[in-house]
């Protein structure tokens, strides 16, 4: 693998984790409101 | 009674309404010289010390210009905040309130600052020339771009005041809050007075007097239009 | 839901396009460490933009009076605060990286450094300020007196400091390659949809304490 893809990854995965987590409080605010 | 702010007259009226709060400050100045005593003393003392450490020592021109404005700068801070602590303190708010439209209020206050920092710079400037054997080649130039920016420096300092005094009591506050809205001030007003120094063209510092003029004028403005939503409770 | 999916989607393929289809920049110290730009600039972008968005919903909270007005106005700003600091941060990283020097107050990290000032500003006013009502207008009020003085600062300092300090701007490197372009374009549009989507949850999550608060 490339050093550019191994250096690709760290952003990537943080945001895949963030992207994720957004889509949990979503899920969190929904049950909220009700 | 009720004490509901007055609305806007026409633009005499308001002018006249304003020096009429302009002379009630100016008496209860004259009778406590609580402002300009505070402002002189910080000059005075802020311009020995810098001349003792550095005086005359041939310092370059942008230095000598940023001294100058720092001083004024800093002396505004510590006079200009309490422009209407006292009113809050003293509850005269209130009064104030039902004698005259916020419009007043604010431009009786903004000429009262005005008034006390164009004071000071009578003061400071030419001991500030003096004591740092400042040689300045475009007097005409030097002196305009003092009184702009002197202006300007007081309009955003009399929104602030307003602001802060509807906070709790911090000191820090004003410093933080006035900051950024006079910094534009700060800089044209160096720019412009180390041109003045240097050079006996009037015209090579004709953008910066443009740019003070305009950035008061915005200011001036934004701050009439958004004060009585400080003002009013 | 279909937006988040393609935001997600979206960012991930700017990511990998950032590494592996845009070129090392030439003429860069480490050519590819330029591909901060890729992050940098967005942050700076949206920090502007949150800045107005925060100063149009201050004018709406001056005049409707909604409290829900104001909290979107301090959402944005918390928003932007956020993004400016990764701005300078990112900006420090890569001026030391080119320049070897962390600091160097030309006009742009200036500018953005001043919007730093801005936003700490606005949140020293918000806690020093108890009455909710009160504390809305007075924020409303600094928010919109900010934005000439901001407007000032982006434009003047171009002018004045290059004349005082003649110093590379971060923008001396020359036109930016297409390639370049067809990535941090795409990029900014990235960043701005993940604003709104950080937006709306900041927004919801003030919308329900008002609720709880008023029962």
């Amino acid at each position: 693998m490339s050093a550019l893809a191994a250096f690709m990854i760290t952003p990537l995965l943080v945001w895949i984790g963030l992207f994720l987590y957004l889509l949990y409080i979503d899920k969190q605010i929904k049950e909220l409101k009700k | 009674m009720k004490a509901k702010t007055s609305s806007e007259p026409g633009i005499i009226e308001m002018l006249a309404r304003s020096i009429a709060v302009l002379r009630k400050d100016l008496v209860c100045e004259f009778r406590t010289r609580y402002a300009i005593n505070a402002i002189v003393l910080f000059a005075v003392t802020t311009l020995i010390a810098v001349s003792f450490s550095v005086g005359g020592a041939g310092i370059s021109q942008p230095i000598q210009a940023t001294l100058l404005w720092i001083i004024i700068y800093f002396s505004a801070l510590s006079g200009l905040s309490r422009a209407f602590v006292k009113e809050e303190e003293s509850r005269t708010a209130t009064a104030l309130k039902l004698a005259a439209s916020p419009g007043a209020v604010f431009g009786g206050k903004l000429l009262f600052n005005i008034l006390l920092l164009f004071m000071l710079e009578v003061v400071i400037v030419p001991l500030f020339v003096g004591m740092m054997s400042l040689q300045v080649k475009g007097w005409l130039l030097f002196v305009m771009v003092l009184v702009t920016g002197s202006i300007g420096l007081a309009v955003a300092a009399t929104i602030v005041a307003a602001i802060v005094s509807k906070a709790n009591a911090k000191g820090a506050l004003f410093a933080v809050l006035s900051f950024p809205l006079l910094l534009p001030v700060l800089i044209t007003g160096i720019h412009g007075t180390q041109a003045a120094i240097s050079s006996s063209v009037f015209m090579s510092g004709i953008d910066d007097l443009k740019l003070l003029v305009s950035y008061t004028g915005v200011m001036f403005v934004v701050s009439l239009l958004v004060f009585r939503f400080i003002w009013e409770d | 839901m279909v937006f988040k999916l393609l935001l997600g989607i979206w960012m991930s393929a700017v990511i990998v396009v950032a590494f592996l289809y845009a070129p090392a920049a030439e003429g860069f110290a480490q050519p590819d460490a330029a591909r901060i730009i890729f992050f940098h600039v967005p942050n700076a972008i949206v920090a502007a933009i949150a800045f107005i968005v925060a100063a149009v919903y201050a004018v709406m909270h001056l005049h409707s009076r909604s409290l829900m007005d104001d909290a979107k106005s301090a959402a944005s700003a918390e928003l932007g605060l956020v993004f400016t600091a990764l701005a300078t941060i990112t900006g420090s990283i890569f001026a030391h990286i080119q320049w070897n020097s962390w600091w160097n107050w030309d006009p742009r990290e200036t500018a953005i450094i001043i919007l730093l000032l801005v936003y700490l500003a606005y949140f020293a006013l918000r806690t020093a300020v108890d009455a909710p009502d009160k504390r809305a207008s007075l924020s409303a009020v600094y928010a919109i007196l900010a934005l000439p003085a901001m407007v000032f600062l982006m434009f003047i300092m171009p002018r004045v400091m290059f004349s005082l300090h003649p110093q590379d701007t971060l923008i001396s490197e020359g036109k930016l390659d297409i390639t370049y372009r067809l990535v941090l374009y795409p990029a900014i549009l990235g960043f701005i949809g993940l604003y709104v989507w950080l937006f709306r949850i900041r927004t919801a999550l003030a919308e329900i304490k008002l609720k709880m608060r008023r029962n």
